[in-house]
């Protein structure tokens, strides 16, 4: 494999891992409840 | 009455865990583009320098439309909206809106009646995979398998209307996961089929990464493939072509545009996050693409066939690569190796689509649910049977340009014009600084300020950009063309599709003479699996049975001879058909829109 190709390949896929594992990590440390507060949004309505 | 309803209808569908909500989101995006697009896109496109334009993309383009559509979505779900129609109603007052949200719901069905026929090939393809029907099958015999197999009248393997078996087969298993609802259904397929789609994508990779030359058949080291993907043509750059196929490339990997994360996100509570999901899911999303999607199909081709053949089968498409050439290059691993590959692939592929195709539903399903106070399980089995029905056309008529019509119109124009008109609206309409206020909310992580002004400038300039290059691209995609007196349009421009611009002498819908639509000399008419063909120079046509042959073998025919005489239905029948059909579908979601606010307005009446 010729070295540009090859120092190009690993920067991006470098950094799109780096990226997607410090995303996750992040998102696994802290995980909410996702449950949908209708009625917080029907008070927001009525707030409009 | 309004309300309570409004809420029972609504209250059991939550994402069970923000996990499963962010790999939801991710399967949504992971698709047959990652693995079969993606690396055909940069080799045509100036291999690694093509990540260049790529990645520019991704930041002006792409992570502001997931900005976009999460925050919509999210802001909308406060509402209990969980379409676009009513999800942009409720950002602005003016009624046009709506009906632009129409978009939201148009592409997802439109596109689901032919992804769901991909997804079952794939499924096809596992299932021959593993009973080894490629067991012993020459490269011409493999890609024969496949141009039977989208014959429908043809069954080469025992069971009559396989595509149709496999379809439907395809249909029910996302019908019944849907139906499932969205903890239960949509999450619980995610769960399972993101990391197993990584764990095959892995397998596959490791694969080609130690394919030895004059090792298994290998003629060249899969290294050799990597090389040609990866060595950047720098010179590319200047083409406005590669920077379009790169801004295109966004659209389709990260499935904006179509209405699927703002229902997604819709389900989120109204003070959690949705920039830290925005991002997770978006990257999950360009690891797939950049590192498992450049890895495979290019090359293990390369490996076995070598840089140039590999070149030429790239312009026929990743599909053709994909279900034509791969499975007779995982043969020359050995029976059990060769099944497993195949297992690998075609699953990888199914789970990629599976979950695509589910999120293609939600949005439906959540439409008829809010507006009509359907039940899940109706919204789930109409929205298969609206498939079903939509899709037959692209299945029997495949091979007339009804599968590609399809892709163009609701895969392609549509995303680029509501991913457009929804930037407006967000930056221009609803007002940047309220948009940014809802990105920020609730946010776990910092979106850099710059963003701001990229989702207010310069993301909606690239898409009237991205618009005009697709509305009228000059031919052969010469971009120097382009002047103010004018220019020539390509046959794949919006205009050059509407005006059937390039299409040969066969004009009428129906006729009595075919003509020929290339010079050349007649060098065979033969007859292959009850089908008839006349082959002139590189072209053969498909002639009916009960045909009068006007040429004999050796004759030179120009474009515009007859070539055989009888009762014809051209190709241009078929396809604007299928726009016809297209454009009943927007009309009728459009009216089923217009039902849904006047029930809401005369509900408003009765109550004050």
């Amino acid at each position: 494999m010729n070295t540009s190709a090859l120092i190009l390949m690993l920067a991006v896929w470098v950094t799109v891992i780096s990226f997607t594992v410090y995303f996750f990590v992040k998102i696994l440390k802290k995980p909410p409840d996702t449950a949908l507060d209708i009625e917080e949004g029907l008070e927001d309505h009525d707030n409009q | 009455m309004k309300t309570s309803q409004n809420i029972s209808a609504i209250k059991g569908e939550a994402w069970g865990s923000r996990l499963g909500l962010v790999l939801a989101m991710a399967g949504n995006a992971v698709g047959f583009g990652n693995f079969l697009r993606f690396p055909v896109q940069a080799v045509q496109n100036g291999g690694g320098a093509f990540i260049i334009p790529y990645l520019v993309s991704l930041i002006v383009l792409g992570l502001p439309l997931l900005l976009i559509e999460w925050s919509t979505g999210r802001f909308g779900g406060k509402f209990g909206h969980h379409s676009t129609p009513t999800i942009l109603d409720s950002m602005s007052k003016k009624w046009v809106w709506r009906y632009i949200g129409v978009f939201g719901l148009f592409s997802n069905i439109a596109i689901a009646s032919y992804y769901c026929y991909m997804e079952s090939w794939t499924m096809s393809y596992v299932y021959h995979s593993v009973i080894g029907t490629f067991d012993g099958l020459n490269q011409h015999q493999v890609a024969g398998f496949f141009e039977n197999y989208l014959d429908v009248t043809t069954s080469t393997t025992g069971i009559p209307y396989e595509a149709i078996i496999f379809f439907v087969l395809c249909l029910a298993l996302n019908t019944w996961i849907l139906s499932k609802g969205l903890s239960g259904g949509i999450e619980k397929a995610a769960k399972i089929g993101v990391p197993l789609l990584i764990v095959f994508g892995i397998f596959l990779t490791v694969k080609a990464f130690t394919m030895k030359a004059g090792h298994q058949g290998a003629v060249f080291s899969g290294m050799e493939g990597l090389n040609f993907l990866w060595t950047p043509k720098f010179d590319s750059l200047g083409n406005p072509k590669v920077w379009l196929a790169a801004a295109g490339q966004m659209f389709f990997t990260l499935s904006v545009g179509m209405g699927t994360i703002q229902c997604y996100a819709s389900y989120v509570k109204g003070k959690d996050d949705i920039a830290l999901n925005a991002m997770s899911a978006g990257f999950t999303n360009e690891f797939v693409e950049i590192v498992l999607g450049s890895s495979i199909i290019i090359p293990i081709s390369v490996g076995y066939l070598g840089i140039d053949k590999v070149i030429e089968l790239t312009n026929q498409g990743g599909l053709g690569l994909a279900f034509r050439t791969m499975p007779f290059l995982f043969e020359q691993w050995g029976t059990v190796l060769s099944a497993l590959a195949g297992l690998s692939f075609f699953g990888l592929l199914f789970l990629a689509g599976i979950t695509s195709s589910l999120a293609m539903g939600t949005p439906i399903l959540g439409f008829l649910q809010d507006e009509f106070k359907w039940s899940r399980k109706n919204s789930a089995v109409a929205f298969g049977s609206g498939v079903l029905l939509l899709g037959l056309p692209t299945i029997f008529f495949f091979q007339k340009g009804v599968f590609d019509e399809y892709d163009y119109w609701a895969g392609t124009v549509s995303l680029v014009v509501f991913a457009m008109l929804e930037t407006i609206l967000f930056s221009w309409v609803f007002g940047i600084n309220k948009g940014w206020r809802e990105i920020n909310k609730g946010a776990e992580i910092k979106i850099p300020v710059i963003f701001k002004y990229l989702l207010k400038y310069v993301t909606p300039v690239m898409l009237i950009i991205i618009f005009f290059g697709a509305l009228a691209a000059p031919d052969n995609d010469d971009w120097s063309k382009l002047g103010f007196s004018g220019w020539e349009v390509s046959h794949g421009s919006i205009i050059g599709k509407i005006t059937h611009k390039g299409e040969g002498p066969n004009k009428d819908y129906f006729a009595h003479t075919y003509y020929a639509e290339n010079n050349g000399t007649v060098d065979s008419i033969y007859s292959l699996r009850k089908k008839h063909y006349i082959k002139v120079a590189s072209k053969t046509y498909h002639y009916p049975a009960k045909a009068q042959l006007v040429v004999k073998t050796g004759d030179t025919v120009k474009t515009g001879d007859a070539l055989y005489k009888g009762d014809i239905v051209n190709d241009r029948f078929y396809v604007d058909m299928a726009r016809l059909l297209l454009l009943l579908v927007f009309a009728g979601l459009s009216f089923l829109v217009y039902i849904a606010f006047k029930k809401k307005e005369n509900n408003k009446t009765l109550i004050s």
